[in-house]
């Protein structure tokens, strides 16, 4: 054989065994939550998917789309009036921060124990009462769960995130 | 040939094609945009609020930033001053990225710096921020920058200073990049697949109702529903077109003739997506992503179509002035379909414009049109070459360019001796230093 092929013959080598490597992680391992092939290599592959994030079945609107959320918080001051604040109609949204913020307040709260568990209901809690500079005693979170709203319904007259077809869920209160 | 080579002759067919990098370097411009349009977006109280330990999450809830799998650069920040120095680092990282500039490393920090942002919030992550991980992870094993880049631009002006102006060097062509281009290729395959599948779980798909949950849910409700109300058929044709598309999609995209039909269907759909949700952001990166199933072809036939529609130029310049030679290298190498010819007049005079003329300026010349001198010449040609679109606009503000362009080209073009001798000069004084 050449010599000179040899480092090209060995990049190829490399490349190849990195190819059979990432395309059975991100066709087999990742994408397929269950089956025995993914139970298998899942834990060689675990730390790599992690790392990178593949670790995804790209469920996109699926298997059902999520039922939209509102949230805000409802702060009360030293005096004891409450007062409701906006947090996913906060921004406007064509701002490009929309998304970021609404992915937030509604993920906090999708699976409460995870948040809690975490501090993560603490820790918005602690950065929204900061926002009030001492003047608030305690804030709740409040999360409005969109109902199912069928083309009938606003036939009807109503609008989806009309009284009628929401949800509310109380989280607190958190003393400042 | 034994089976084994023929195994191993497939597999170079698959993987290992030594083609150019064309395709990868317009994934490369449209992320690089992305990624650049995505963080310069974020006000500066925005980046404090979502990323600083004083915001929404304080760093004691995610410990887990210190440790490599899920290492953030934000674990080790502490004051909000760090916060946005490090946030404005990354955005002129995407920045370089986008334009193709020392590409060969710079990827590496924004594929760093795009999971530093990812793992510091996890809640403020959706879709499109893992496929923008899963496209850019080829794209940095693949030799980006070689092509529509900053990198190219450079090394094509060196090489037609030292070797002439009509020499350019050759595309790229890359075994690697092919490898990183099939990568792609796969992952948005899977990608497609995958949310094909998992729709097939949901009855809401199922019975065509999916798209009407989600143009009624207010997180993403960008558009009018009384027409959709009025007409579900529409609504039902797009839950089944949406499953049918995801589904045919990772089996007729590689073919020849069904590839166009697959790639116009992905695009539709991801218009639907940016216009009905007003996810933009999203449905312009997998845009980009279906790019990489672009065939070097097709954008050869457009480059030339391009050519065909735009009357062939030619630029008149002086050849004894350094600096003019300098400038026109650099100018012509943003010509990248190889558009315009260039005519030394002290050794090849021209036909058209006579000598005493193109003694004060350089001249344009173009077929069955007068020829254009000085700052409208390169008025001219920068609307009708791909690669110089990007500052054409400062050659068309009305009046004002052309009072200022002019102006500054007369005082160029009179003192191009002098900017001559002072480039000869810098470039003796530092070979001698050197």
């Amino acid at each position: 054989m050449d010599k000179r092929l040899v480092p090209q013959r060995i990049g190829s080598l490399i490349l190849s065994l990195f190819i059979v490597w990432h395309a059975v992680g991100i066709t087999v391992v990742g994408p397929l939550n269950k089956g025995s092939a993914r139970d298998k290599l899942i834990t060689a592959y675990g730390p790599y998917l992690n790392l990178l994030h593949l670790n995804d079945e790209w469920p996109f609107y699926a298997p059902n789309p999520f039922l939209g959320s509102i949230m805000s918080y409802k702060a009360v001051d030293r005096s004891g009036q409450t007062k409701t604040y906006p947090l996913t109609q906060a921004h406007h949204k064509l701002d490009h921060a929309y998304f970021r913020y609404t992915n937030f307040y509604v993920y906090l709260f999708s699976a409460p124990n995870y948040a809690q568990q975490r501090g993560y209901d603490k820790s918005v809690a602690r950065f929204l009462c900061a926002q009030h500079q001492g003047s608030v005693r305690e804030i709740s979170f409040v999360l409005q769960k969109q109902k199912r709203f069928t083309p009938r319904d606003y036939k009807a007259g109503y609008r989806p995130t009309d009284p009628p077809f929401l949800d509310t869920h109380i989280f607190g209160p958190f003393p400042c | 040939m034994t089976g084994i080579d023929k195994i191993v002759h497939a597999w170079h067919t698959i993987w290992f094609q030594d083609k150019n990098t064309l395709p990868l370097e317009v994934l490369r411009l449209g992320l690089g945009f992305l990624l650049f349009f995505n963080y310069v977006m974020l006000s500066p109280q925005d980046v404090l609020i979502l990323y600083s330990n004083d915001g929404l999450f304080s760093r004691d809830v995610v410990p887990e930033i210190q440790y490599l799998v899920s290492f953030s650069v934000f674990g080790l920040l502490d004051h909000p001053w760090q916060v946005l120095v490090f946030h404005y680092v990354f955005v002129l990282l995407c920045f370089c990225f986008f334009v193709g500039w020392q590409t060969s490393w710079v990827k590496w920090l924004v594929l760093l710096g795009h999971l530093s942002y990812f793992n510091r919030n996890e809640l403020l992550f959706y879709g499109v921020d893992s496929v923008m991980v899963a496209l850019l992870v080829p794209l940095c094993i693949a030799p980006v920058g070689n092509a529509l880049s900053v990198d190219r631009i450079r090394q094509v002006a060196k090489h037609k200073i030292a070797y002439g102006l009509d020499q350019r060097p050759a595309l790229l062509n890359s075994y690697r990049g092919f490898a990183g281009q099939r990568l792609i290729q796969l992952q948005m395959a899977v990608i497609y697949y995958s949310s094909g599948v998992s729709k097939l779980r949901g009855e809401t798909w199922l019975q065509g109702d999916a798209p009407w949950i989600a143009i009624t849910n207010n997180e993403t409700a960008f558009f009018p529903l009384g027409m959709f109300a009025h007409q579900y058929w529409m609504i039902q044709l797009m839950a089944y077109g949406t499953i049918l598309i995801e589904i045919a999609y990772p089996f007729f995209i590689w073919q020849h003739k069904t590839r166009p039909y697959v790639l116009a269907s992905a695009l539709f759909l991801h218009v639907s997506i940016a216009v009905l949700l007003g996810m933009y952001y999203f449905a312009t990166v997998m845009v980009f992503g279906h790019l990489a199933f672009m065939r070097r072809e097709w954008y050869q036939a457009a480059g030339q179509w391009w050519k065909r529609k735009v009357s062939r130029m030619e630029i008149i310049y002086d050849g004894a002035c350094g600096f003019c030679k300098n400038s026109m290298a650099l100018f012509l190498a943003f010509d990248g379909l190889n558009q315009i010819q260039t005519r030394n007049y002290r050794s090849d005079p021209s036909p058209l414009v006579p000598q005493e003329d193109l003694e004060h300026a350089l001249y344009t010349v173009v077929e069955n049109k007068p020829p254009l001198a000085g700052f409208d010449a390169y008025r001219y040609v920068v609307l009708r070459t791909p690669g110089t679109w990007w500052f054409a606009p400062l050659y068309y503000i009305p009046i004002f360019s052309r009072l200022i362009g002019r102006a500054v080209y007369r005082w160029i073009a009179d003192h191009r001796q002098q900017l001559s001798a002072g480039l000869f000069r810098s470039r003796k004084q530092t070979s001698k230093l050197s």
